[in-house]
């Protein structure tokens, strides 16, 4: 009997390494050895044909440089003002939509919209919105209203251009946050706000006594899930705007978008972000997910 | 007991929920509009005329003349100085005779006269003495005179030696220019250049010619990200069941690191996963490049399934699966008889999440098609973006097109809804 058992086990243990596997080869070959070989990079002056090892330098190089700085207090902007706006709309939207009213089925179902869309078909028309010839916002604010210079450029000029990339990106991840909030609220019972109403409590107590509480842990949660999104996040700045200039940006115009590639310094911007990222992960997994 | 509220919070809540409408709504509006207007009119800025021309066009039932869309002057503007170079070219290699001809009234000249304007220089600076300074000049630019060897004498003085050592290059290259084997070697090299020109030339007719192929974007994007979300799937089927029902050592560390990779964003890993394909001379042929952006896909994709299915997993029921493996089923037959068909809409939700990342993934696609420009590979992110940087991007086009590509995502959201939201609350969704 008892040997039976420990052959189970035994069947068990193999079974189950033989269905990871694959998930285990895949995340060595395509995550483990590059993220190693990253690293590896970031050490040599790394050429097509040759490369040298040049310890430090290429990271020196990075902090010296005050194109890097800049880029990395944009991304850090970036990452502050798209994380607190999309929480705090998306907190807004869950409180509303939270309560009954007419049609509430319908707006729960356009609150997604920006979420669900393909990033390539709506981020043409945020451009025409704020193309600096002919769209509308310049349209309406310096044409009609005159509160804009017309010479104003909001998509193209790499001081301010980030700052639409934040917006868009807002709109775009609100209903995710929105969507996490409601679950949670969804499960506040309703005696806790009967019972404060009794007592006498205001709405705006309520909301600061009850439902705050609640949510606190679910939007510090979502927090630091969005920020390590957005700190690394590509396609959704790129695509609005090439000179958005955050880190991933900094980072493809040194391998990609360029004649001359300088992978030893990439490597080593991708390192940095790299460490950045693996504290606020740390600090995710501890804290939320309570390791 | 039933709150009564005064009409003016009623008034502004409904007021907020209108605005919250519109905020979502207006770059939707804007992209259904614009799609709907052809004719774009660059005196005016605006767009005139509704139309379904966009759309027929895009999926390639018409084809409007260039002209209507752009006006001849934008190709002719882009055409003509190309022409112009060719015609110098052409003229210029016909022989060897109109070659030194050329040489000789054009290039010569310009030369010689740079040669003389820097001996002029050197006399006024240094104060050499001379009695006719015409015939001085003539003879310093000619190697192997007396003169020469006075003038580079004071250059020294005033010139760095990289400057000095520019000016004896030029005055030997302009001493040598009409020998034949240098006329031979420009000539080719004029050639060559005649041909660098005839293609460009080519291009920009080809270019004027094409259509923008958005029905082959649209099936690259499909194929690949369905591809790699099916693989994703599968292998995510079998790694989450180990997950949730095996226990077997390592499981938790596999786990965590399966959680670590979740959070982890492309970005870090683009440039040692670019340089491990070019190093293998994987983005040598269009086979590989797509192989690889799937496998890349894959990896993208795997952990947020293996994520949501673990947990799916962990709903049903392990007595149903025990039942079965005492009546005699293996453990392998108990995922595929009773596992998958109980999990179905997790495993349909699961997909669709997988197949998004997929369609929406611009960083990878644009390194590994970008590279080699495999335009014929090229999927609709990065094909529609570097239409819209062409000269021959129209807005309505690409609004058309943007308009094709997302209403089949929102219809299957909304069909879906139920499911699909669940499983954003369940795991978050990587992006």
């Amino acid at each position: 009997m008892q040997r039976a058992a420990s052959s189970m086990l035994k069947k068990e243990n193999s079974l189950g390494w033989k269905l990871v596997s694959p998930t285990v080869i895949l995340l060595m070959i395509l995550i483990l050895y590059p993220v190693g070989y990253n690293i590896y990079i970031s050490f040599f002056d790394y050429g097509i044909t040759s490369s040298t090892f040049v310890g430090l330098e290429n990271y020196v190089r990075v902090f010296k440089d005050s194109a890097f700085w800049k880029s990395f207090f944009i991304t850090v902007g970036f990452t502050l003002m798209t994380v607190i706006g999309s929480i705090l709309l998306g907190l807004v939207v869950a409180l509303m939509l939270n309560k009954e009213f007419k049609g509430r089925a319908i707006v729960r179902t356009i609150v997604l919209l920006p979420y669900i869309t393909p990033l390539i078909s709506i981020v043409f028309s945020w451009k025409y919105i704020f193309d600096p010839s002919y769209g509308p916002f310049m349209q309406l604010f310096s044409q009609t209203l005159g509160w804009v210079s017309p010479q104003l450029d909001l998509l193209n000029n790499s001081n301010n251009a980030f700052l639409v990339a934040s917006v868009f990106n807002i709109w775009r991840n609100f209903p995710f946050v929105y969507l996490m909030l409601l679950s949670r609220l969804q499960s506040i019972p309703d005696d806790y706000y009967e019972a404060a109403e009794i007592d006498g409590a205001t709405s705006w107590k309520q909301f600061t006594n009850i439902t705050l509480p609640e949510l606190y842990f679910v939007m510090g949660a979502v927090a630091l899930m969005r920020g390590i999104w957005n700190f690394y996040k590509f396609d959704e700045v790129y695509l609005i705007s090439k000179r958005a200039g955050t880190l991933p940006i900094f980072i493809y115009e040194r391998v990609i978008g360029t004649t001359s590639p300088e992978y030893g310094v990439a490597a080593a911007i991708a390192t940095i972000l790299m460490v950045i990222m693996l504290f606020l992960i740390t600090v995710y997994v501890k804290k939320v997910l309570k390791w | 007991m039933v709150k009564r509220k005064s009409p003016f919070k009623r008034g502004m809540f409904i007021f907020g929920i209108l605005l919250l409408c519109f905020f979502i709504l207006i770059p939707f509006y804007f992209m259904i509009h614009v799609s709907l207007k052809a004719d774009y009119d660059p005196n005016k800025l605006t767009f005139s005329n509704f139309t379904v021309r966009n759309y027929l066009e895009i999926f390639g039932l018409i084809q409007s003349s260039e002209t209507e869309f752009f006006g001849d002057e934008i190709i002719r503007a882009n055409l003509e100085p190309v022409l112009k170079r060719i015609e110098e070219l052409e003229e210029r290699t016909a022989s060897l005779e109109s070659y030194t001809r050329y040489v000789h009234e054009i290039q010569l000249e310009a030369k010689e006269k740079e040669l003389r304007d820097i001996v002029d220089l050197v006399i006024d600076f240094s104060g050499i003495e001379v009695q006719n300074r015409e015939e001085f000049i003539e003879r310093a630019i000619t190697p192997g005179t007396e003169e020469t060897e006075i003038v580079e004498e004071n250059m020294k003085s005033i010139f760095s030696a990289n400057d000095v050592k520019k000016f004896i290059d030029l005055r030997e290259e302009v001493d040598s220019a009409l020998t034949e084997e240098s006329l031979l070697a420009g000539l080719e090299n004029a050639k060559a250049q005649l041909k660098s020109y005839e293609a460009q030339k080519k291009k920009i007719i080809e270019e004027r010619a094409s259509e923008f192929p958005f029905l082959r974007y649209l099936s690259n994007s499909l194929v690949f990200a369905g591809i790699s979300a099916l693989i994703s799937l599968i292998v995510a089927i079998f790694g989450a069941y180990a997950f949730s029902r095996l226990r077997f050592k390592g499981r938790s560390s596999v786990q965590r690191s399966v959680l670590f990779v979740y959070l982890f964003g492309g970005t870090v890993i683009m440039v040692p996963l670019y340089q491990m394909a070019v190093k293998l001379g994987i983005l040598a042929t269009p086979l590989g490049t797509g192989i690889y952006l799937i496998m890349v896909y894959v990896i993208q994709t795997l952990p947020v399934s293996l994520y949501m299915l673990g947990n799916y997993f962990r709903t049903i029921p392990f007595s149903i699966e025990e039942a079965a493996i005492i009546d005699g089923c293996s453990r392998i037959q108990a995922i595929f008889k009773i596992v998958i068909p109980l999990s179905l809409p997790a495993i349909v939700t699961v997909y669709i999440y997988a197949f998004m990342i997929g369609w929406n993934e611009y960083l990878f696609a644009s390194a590994f098609l970008g590279l080699k420009s495999y335009k014929d590979l090229f999927t609709l992110p990065i094909g529609l973006n570097a239409f819209s940087g062409s000269a021959h991007a129209v807005w309505g086009r690409l609004m058309a097109a943007s308009v094709v590509s997302a209403v089949p995502i929102i219809i299957i959201f909304s069909l879906m809804q139920k499911y699909l939201t669940s499983g954003f609350t369940a795991g978050g969704v990587k992006e």
